[in-house]
């Protein structure tokens, strides 16, 4: 489940439920995609909430990502450390733009 | 039991529906088992995660995504061990798969990103030792990780 509002330009996108895994995976790509197709091109992804990522959830992001190609951005905001250690493992640090909270995100895409 | 072999303090056997909304309350299940011991909880984070991506490529993988499959997750706590047995009767993994499973993308490249594919190679960093075989029919991925630093 995704809350989003606008923020400015910036669409900060929070997840509420505690795990983005394999059974979730889908419907979140679902409103990822929804709300790139509904015009949002900097998009601020709010994990705070989130306990537990699986590679799913992360190739969920990674095509939320990809769908936006270079018209936008998509960058992470309150990762906990197992999520920021999948990052680490995946070697996907290197490709999402990462800030410890939404509202830092925010600022920095606005 | 043949001789030198060792036998587990404790063990814990779980059986499950082979279906993704049932993986997290087995992976949930063996966390609670790791907090028994003296492991990091950063370190159970791992084998949380790593057994998800095992048990997520049997749900996906042997079983492909239909219902009815059983999956059957055993804990086994040795002295300074900890082993995950993984079983299914679905269809086997070409062991080949487990031979250096490598994560190749090009970040300046989008179009490269893995949106899947990389379950084994985080098992593989995730656990020190990763056995698989099949017999009769049954699939078992055996996962070993030391309980102490070594």
């Amino acid at each position: 489940m995704i809350d989003s509002e606008a923020r400015g330009g910036v669409t900060l996108a929070r997840l509420t439920d505690k795990r983005l895994d394999a059974a979730a995976a889908p419907g979140f790509k679902t409103g990822i995609s929804a709300l790139i197709e509904g015009g949002a091109d900097r998009i601020v992804l709010d994990l705070t909430a989130v306990s537990f990522v699986d590679s799913s959830g992360l190739g969920a992001i990674v095509s939320a990502l990809k769908q936006l190609g270079s018209r936008g951005d998509l960058v992470l905001a309150g990762l906990q450390p197992p999520v920021r250690k999948l990052l680490q493992l995946t070697r996907l640090d290197r490709v999402f733009k990462t800030y410890d909270t939404a509202e830092d995100a925010v600022a920095a895409l606005g | 039991m043949a001789r030198g072999q060792a036998v587990p303090d404790r063990r814990v056997d779980l059986t499950l529906e082979a279906a993704f909304p049932n993986v997290a309350m087995a992976t949930r299940a063996v966390a609670g088992v790791c907090a028994l011991t003296d492991m990091k909880p950063e370190h159970i984070d791992e084998v949380e995660l790593g057994l998800a991506e095992a048990i997520n490529n049997v749900v996906e993988h042997a079983y492909d995504g239909r219902e009815g499959g059983e999956v059957r997750v055993s804990v086994l706590l040795f002295p300074q061990v900890l082993r995950i047995d993984i079983e299914d009767e679905g269809r086997a993994m070409d062991p080949r798969l487990l031979v250096d499973p490598q994560l190749c993308f090009d970040c300046g490249d989008p179009d490269s990103l893995p949106e899947g594919g990389m379950g084994l190679a985080l098992i593989r960093q995730l656990f020190d030792a990763i056995a698989y075989e099949t017999r009769d029919g049954r699939n078992r991925m055996t996962l070993t990780r030391w309980l102490v630093v070594i």
